[in-house]
């Protein structure tokens, strides 16, 4: 009798579970089931949105939330997708529909995916510096998107503060982002006119062109570890003693690792630290041979008042015979500032060692720089400079001396991003 | 670059199972596996997909004897997490769709191939013949309520041609077979 009864409950209950049978349609089904659904929301997710929405895709968007309320018909949203298509052109258009927050509701996206020709020139990557000592610098870079991951890089420079140098000339490339940006695959090539401080001797080894080509990888290993590989190979003209051609065949590789902490309220500290290292052999071709290691680590402390506090230190070793940009300086607009880098070491050195320490408030700068720059073998001169400046959005106005005995020349920083 | 390479899963064999129910023949299959990949992305994203069938008999030389085709437009539910499927394809513009819903994916399919019926009255029941049941998804197509029944003509026209470079395709046959031999 109980099995009886159980029996009869288990039929009704199987025969009351909507999912457990298909179902017939009626005569003229809808084609899309989820137009029994009742349309909750409209969204319009952009991946990069456009600095202004044009009035027509105001319109549409109008248009789109009028359908909120309604029954969801998937002819009304194709209709809305093809009318953003002809606004964006430089977008991919695509629509869907996720369950609403209600039962029977449904809410649908619009995701605008930009996908054309987009010029991308990042305030980051303009560089306008002057020094009192050695005239203009100037470095921008664009990158011209081309729908998706890629995009050309394009850039004109003319840099006479942190090789030996003013090197002069363009940048062009290709870098593309893959497996979610997690990977950057970009070739890069570079094509430069020098020019020599008359401080630099003219059997050092100068040259008057230099180009080059650097196919590249690098991969966020984590969040905060950034590996760079590839190969820069590079073709210099020297001047002296005749002209010719010489090769300088790298090996590069970097690591990169920042991790912020958050330290209590408006309090933060940022750490970094990086290691490169630039190997050229004769077996890649090349006809200097030589290792260059670059250590570098600091700490930003961001303070409650506007307050940071910096502290970075950066070394270098480089064996055997390279090529003169790849020697060290010291003595521009990132260290011992106060100091001219052709009075430190005219050309340069294969040892480095340099300290800083800045603190800032609300835009005021007051920093401290100390380090030496030597040939191995050699004794080194540890020098030390003080500087302060303002720096607002990015432009910065800075006075540095050098700590020395005797008469000093401050040195006069102007420019932004540097 | 991959999404607009063509794309063919040829299961060539046996898995395409002949029937004989009255004067048609029918096809079974337990390898279809039509809703993968991106087509179901798309209807997961509450979007139709359409496919269209072609189901035909082959003689020995692989000439073909019979043939029919049906467009099935896909949509699925995403309150009961079940397909919806509804034929297009009408002998007689007039007639009315059919359909069927709160299926799981392989009943969709299955209901499908259930629709397709290749009449025997022009077949030789004595001499060995093959199935090829040819489908193809076209993800681009959105079909609205408006969608008129398309003809047989119009799809043996479509699959005469070759698919398009980002449309999927499949192709199953079957074994060669006779139709007195069949059940």
């Amino acid at each position: 009798m109980r099995f009886g009864l159980l029996a009869c409950l288990l039929a009704i209950a199987h025969a009351q579970t909507p999912t457990a049978t298909p179902v017939s349609l009626p005569i003229t089904p809808e084609l899309n089931v989820n137009s029994k659904y009742i349309v909750e929301a409209v969204e319009f997710r952009y991946t990069k949105k456009p600095v202004v929405t044009p009035k027509q895709v105001l319109e549409i968007q109008r248009m789109a939330n009028l359908e909120v309320g309604q029954h969801f018909v998937q002819d009304r949203f194709e209709g809305l997708v093809k009318r953003l298509k002809t606004e964006y052109h430089t977008y991919k258009v695509r629509h869907r529909i996720e369950k609403g927050t209600q039962p029977d509701h449904v809410k649908v996206i619009f995701e605008l995916e930009r996908d054309g020709f987009e010029l991308n020139a990042k305030t980051s990557d303009l560089k306008l510096l002057y020094h009192s000592k050695n005239n203009f610098s100037f470095g921008t870079t664009v990158e011209i998107g081309m729908g998706g991951e890629g995009a050309l890089i394009a850039g004109l420079l003319t840099d006479n503060d942190l090789t030996l140098e003013r090197a002069s000339g363009i940048r062009g490339g290709y870098r593309y982002d893959a497996m979610n940006r997690r990977v950057r695959l970009a070739v890069v090539g570079e094509t430069f006119r020098t020019q020599w401080n008359p401080a630099t001797r003219s059997d050092a080894g100068l040259y008057r062109r230099r180009q080059s080509l650097e196919p590249s990888v690098t991969i966020q290993v984590f969040s905060s570890l950034r590996l760079k590989a590839g190969v820069n190979l590079q073709r210099i003209e020297t001047q002296f003693p005749v002209a010719r051609f010489e090769s300088t065949h790298a090996l590069i590789s970097s690591l990169r690792y920042e991790q912020g902490w958050d330290l209590g309220t408006n309090t933060r500290t940022l750490v970094g630290a990086g290691y490169d290292l630039r190997a050229a052999a004769r077996t890649l071709g090349s006809d200097f041979v030589y290792a260059r290691h670059g250590f570098e680590v600091g700490q930003t402390l961001t303070l409650p008042g506007k307050q940071t506090v910096i502290l970075a230190v950066t070394a270098g070793t480089l064996s055997g015979q390279a090529p003169l940009f790849e020697r060290f300086v010291l003595g521009n607009s990132q260290t011992l500032r106060g100091w001219n880098r052709f009075e430190v070491a005219p050309l340069g050195g294969n040892r480095m060692a340099h300290g800083t320490a800045e603190y800032r408030i609300r835009g005021v700068r007051l920093l401290y720089d100390r380090g030496a720059v030597w040939n191995s073998g050699q004794a080194s001169k540890v020098r030390q400079s003080v500087g302060a400046g303002y720096t607002k959005a990015g432009l910065t106005c800075m006075v540095a001396f050098p700590l020395r005995e005797g008469h000093t020349i401050p040195i006069l920083l102007l420019g932004y991003n540097f | 670059m991959i999404s607009t390479l063509a794309f063919c899963v040829g299961l060539w064999g046996d898995e395409l199972r002949p029937r004989l129910l009255g004067e048609t023949l029918r096809v079974g299959s337990g390898n279809l596996r039509l809703l993968a990949g991106r087509p179901l992305d798309q209807l997961k994203n509450g979007a139709t997909v359409t496919f269209d069938f072609q189901l035909t008999a082959l003689n020995e030389t692989r000439l073909i004897q019979a043939r029919t085709a049906e467009r099935f437009v896909f949509s699925y539910d995403l309150w009961a997490e079940r397909f919806s499927v509804v034929q297009l394809t009408g002998r007689d513009a007039k007639q009315a769709r059919a359909g069927s819903s709160n299926l799981v994916a392989d009943a969709a399919e299955q209901w499908c191939l259930e629709r397709l019926a290749l009449s025997t009255s022009t077949l030789d029941r004595t001499r060995p013949l093959r199935l090829r049941l040819e489908m193809r998804a076209d993800e681009a197509r959105r079909a609205g309520q408006s969608e008129p029944p398309i003809s047989l003509a119009t799809l043996i026209d479509l699959f005469s041609r070759p698919a398009r470079r980002e449309q999927r395709f499949w192709v199953l046959e079957s074994s060669p077979f006779r139709l007195d031999t069949l059940k």
